[in-house]
């Protein structure tokens, strides 16, 4: 059986997950390398071929103040607000799995990085070389990644995300799971954002409850 | 102590051989109901009467209607394995099948008539599928959100 670890859905171009970045931070702060986070890529809007029209631009950003009043975070709409801007989620989520290859907790860390860029500090997170540049920050070879980047298996890969968040029936994102108990059973922290002390009270309540029966 | 400040030490007794230990450990209790749900939002200076399905507080709304008489817009999130051509809504016997706006962009789009019998028939039960998915309301708030939509964006304007 599995150790009990728990699993984050969750997209680069996530504005909610974005949201929930810090709380991320938080629990791995809490609970280090005993409750390992398991990252698995939604598929927000992979594969988007026409730029988007400047009502759909504005109806995003306006979307984003939402996310703003509940977490306080920044926002900065220049990469939507480029000429030509895709709204692809794919690229971000390749190189995140392209990451996670290598290291996964280092995936978690990136994905907020990648995060930060486009909603915080308003990069296009659509481009290679800035996903390339982001993951150089980390150490990561930057020739070697631009390389792996349009790879064939790479993309298969992360539709392969994408198909486990189906089958696992995640329609929103962040969703936050957790488990595997001695049954095998698996339980949902939340879906959607919610803020980091009742996450971790959550967390704290499973794991008393087990404390509890010993 | 406080839960918060008891983390380290259970962090530092192993949650896993802990938690892999405990057979009646139960999974956690969720945040949220883990399910979407209705909602509406009046018609404002900028926008016409909305109704939406979707999880609070997350990205990828599953449905969205939006009054523009006398025609409904239609969004949907667009799925990543295998993007339909039409949207099809079926709420009991009524149903409709849309095509797709040409203008693609982050989501799917695509029209019905306001008077499409659709719109009655889950204003009536609450019940709606799109495509194979179904999106019912489960709530009494939600079912009355649907009401208040059809309320704002009638079958006939006068």
């Amino acid at each position: 059986m599995a150790e009990p670890h728990l699993i984050y859905f969750a997209d680069p171009m996530c504005s909610w997950c974005y949201g929930f970045s810090p709380v991320i931070a938080e629990i791995r702060r809490a609970y280090g390398r005993a409750l390992p986070i398991k990252l698995i890529l939604g598929g927000l809007r992979p594969g988007t071929t026409e730029p988007m029209s400047q009502k759909a631009r504005d109806e995003l950003a306006g979307h984003w103040t939402h996310v703003q009043e509940a977490t306080g975070l920044p926002f900065n709409r220049a990469a939507i607000d480029g000429e030509g801007f895709l709204y692809d989620t794919d690229p971000g989520a390749r190189a995140v799995v392209r990451v996670r290859r290598e290291d996964p907790e280092l995936a978690l860390t990136y994905l907020g990085r990648l995060q930060a860029a486009f909603y915080g500090e308003g990069l296009d997170i659509t481009r290679p070389e800035i996903l390339a540049d982001l993951a150089a920050e980390f150490g990561i070879d930057r020739e070697a990644f631009l390389a792996d980047l349009d790879s064939r298996d790479l993309k298969q890969e992360t539709w392969g995300d994408y198909g486990t968040s189906q089958r696992a029936g995640v329609t929103g994102f962040p969703t936050l799971v957790a488990g595997p108990n001695q049954d095998g059973a698996y339980g949902v922290v939340t879906r959607g954002f919610a803020p980091g002390d009742q996450v971790l009270a959550v967390l704290n309540q499973w794991i008393e409850g087990a404390v509890a029966q010993h | 102590m406080t839960a918060a400040r008891r983390l380290p030490l259970l962090a530092a007794l192993s949650l896993s051989a802990l938690l892999a230990a405990c057979a009646t450990t139960p999974p956690p209790k969720p945040l949220s109901q883990g399910r979407g749900a209705w909602s509406f939002a009046p018609a404002n200076r900028s926008e016409s009467a909305k109704l939406a399905y979707g999880i609070p507080n997350s990205d990828d709304v599953g449905l969205m209607l939006l009054c523009a008489q006398p025609r409904v817009k239609i969004w949907m999130s667009q799925p990543a394995a295998a993007p339909p051509k039409k949207i099809a809504l079926r709420s009991g016997k009524a149903h409709g099948v849309y095509p797709l706006a040409p203008e693609g962009e982050a989501l799917l789009q695509a029209t019905m008539p306001a008077a499409d019998p659709v719109l009655d028939a889950f204003a009536a039960s609450g019940e709606l599928i799109a495509d194979q998915t179904r999106l019912d309301a489960r709530a009494a708030n939600e079912r009355a959100a649907i009401r208040a939509f059809r309320g704002a964006c009638p079958a006939k304007t006068r």
